[in-house]
């Protein structure tokens, strides 16, 4: 049987495999040892998996979600499922509102990830709570707030890398 | 044609073709997988809760594999660092020469002055025959304090097991306490600072002895959390923190923070060691180090002893009153 024009290509390997290597890099990207008074850089990792469960939802199953999270979770020191359960309940509402919405410009995708980043700022706030450590809320909601501020740019550098991707052959475009 | 859409036919509009029923099999299928995730996931933070060691071996490998790109990275901040020092160092030499030589003349002074008081501590504790632990250093190593989250304040320390690092082992800097090691890899461990929220250090006011906890919260300043009822002084910007000994973690005397804040409830304090520059951290030994059970042979049984019904005392009978006497 034919392959239908609208069933999309099956991804090369390299193409599956980038937006899971994009997070991974955004989350050693956390290790590093900035010396800052406070900390809360902002999570790259997190407005990357927002913004590839956005435009790639395919290339980012739910359990690779949550191995990304236990990642960062082994990355950071925080108890393991933290970032793990984080991950999936954004994975899982970044890729609902990412398959509603349609095309979207610029200021409604800024919204639609500020509340992506604001849930899993809450997220990880329960999760902690039910490991038993203390809950920083501050210091979450400011690490929340500078990622919010730097989504458009992260937005914009996996929309140019897909698009790479969709007109490179070579890449399974 | 298009195999997606739905055949309508005899039996009703809209009959699934099988690819449209392969998508919903594995949207199911995914939706299902998904769930077994998140049940996972809430698994993972319930065993935490219950076992906050759980994953402490996962982290400690984690950090040996970071530790020595840590190192490479850090290499050109220090060296810039002590190159800024030394610089410092020279313009600066006449000033902190007098300083110096005027705080060692201070010093001499106080020593004087208190040589006779060490005397008679020595006396009386020989008197007591009071045993004084000993504080035992493990390793000195670099320590990098990492930013990337903000729901834990760490840093990483390039020492691990192999150099005798254990958990819950204090971490000490030039200005005073930094923390306590948590996880420890074979290379590496990681440390909890003191601005940690879920750090919790028992402290004292140098000034008035008052017994306190310090508490982080994740921000740069720490709470000091103690009973204002039984004070007998008001607290003061200035006075200093410095652990208590309690607990037996952490040696007493340690100097720790500093209240910035005493009118707030609770007073807040500014760490002396400052997460930005750590430096070389002391790793020591806990002060008092956990009891160790002695192994006791299991007592003999002891055969029953047969219960004897006791017999109620008589009870003696009434004396008449005597008569009025006329």
């Amino acid at each position: 049987m034919s392959r239908s024009i609208d069933q999309p290509a099956l991804p090369s390997p390299v193409a599956a495999l980038l937006p899971v290597l994009t997070i991974a890099g955004g989350a050693l990207v956390l290790a590093l040892p900035l010396p800052m008074a406070m900390g809360g850089l902002p999570m790259l990792p997190l407005i990357l998996l927002v913004a590839w469960s956005g435009v790639q939802p395919r290339l980012i199953p739910g359990w690779a979600a949550f191995l990304l999270g236990l990642l960062l979770d082994a990355l950071t020191g925080l108890p393991l499922g933290v970032m793990g359960a984080s991950f999936v309940g954004v994975r899982v509402m970044g890729g609902l509102a990412g398959s509603r919405a349609g095309g979207r410009g610029l200021l409604e995708e800024w919204l639609a990830g500020a509340a992506l980043l604001m849930a899993a700022a809450a997220f990880q706030m329960a999760a902690l709570a039910l490991a038993g450590n203390v809950v920083a809320a501050p210091g979450l909601l400011v690490q929340a707030a500078l990622s919010i501020l730097l989504y458009p740019a992260g937005f914009a550098i996996v929309a140019r890398v897909n698009r790479k991707l969709a007109d490179n052959p070579d890449l399974g475009g | 044609m298009n195999d997606r859409a739905p055949i309508s036919g005899r039996w009703g509009a809209g009959r699934r073709t099988s690819f449209a029923r392969r998508d919903l099999n594995l949207a199911l299928a995914g939706a299902l997988l998904t769930g077994v995730i998140l049940a996972f996931a809430l698994l993972l933070l319930i065993l935490a809760r219950v076992n906050p060691e759980l994953g402490a071996r996962a982290r400690g490998a984690v950090s040996d594999v970071l530790s020595p790109v840590t190192r490479l990275i850090m290499a050109p901040v220090n060296g810039v660092r002590a190159l800024a020092d030394r610089v410092g160092d020279h313009l600066d030499t006449v000033d902190k020469l007098r300083e110096t030589e005027e705080a060692l003349r201070a010093a001499e002074r106080s020593v004087k002055e208190s040589a006779a008081a060490r005397a008679e501590l020595r006396e009386a504790e020989a008197l007591l025959k009071l045993r004084r632990p000993e504080r035992r250093l493990v390793v000195s190593a670099q320590a990098s304090a990492l930013s990337g989250s903000g729901a834990v304040r760490q840093a990483t320390l390039a020492a691990g097991l192999r150099h005798g690092v254990q958990p819950r082992m204090p971490a000490i800097a030039a200005e005073g306490l930094a923390g306590r090691v948590t996880d420890v890899g074979l290379i590496s461990a990681r440390v909890m600072l003191l601005s940690d929220p879920n750090s919790r250090v028992p402290v004292q006011v140098e000034r008035t002895g008052w017994t306190g906890i310090a508490a982080g919260t994740g921000e740069v300043d720490l709470l000091f959390l103690f009973d204002p009822a039984s004070a007998t002084d008001a607290l003061r910007v200035g006075d200093r923190l410095v652990t208590s000994g309690d607990g037996g973690l952490f040696p007493p005397g340690l100097p720790v923070a500093i209240i910035t804040d005493a009118g707030g409830s609770p007073p807040r304090a500014r760490p002396l060691v400052r997460p930005a520059a750590l430096g070389v951290l002391s790793i020591e030994a806990p002060w008092l180090p956990p009891a160790e059970p002695v192994a006791t042979a299991p007592a003999a049984d002891e055969p029953d002893q047969p219960v004897v019904p006791t017999v109620p005392a008589p009870v003696a009978a009434p004396v008449a009153s005597p008569g009025p006497t006329p």
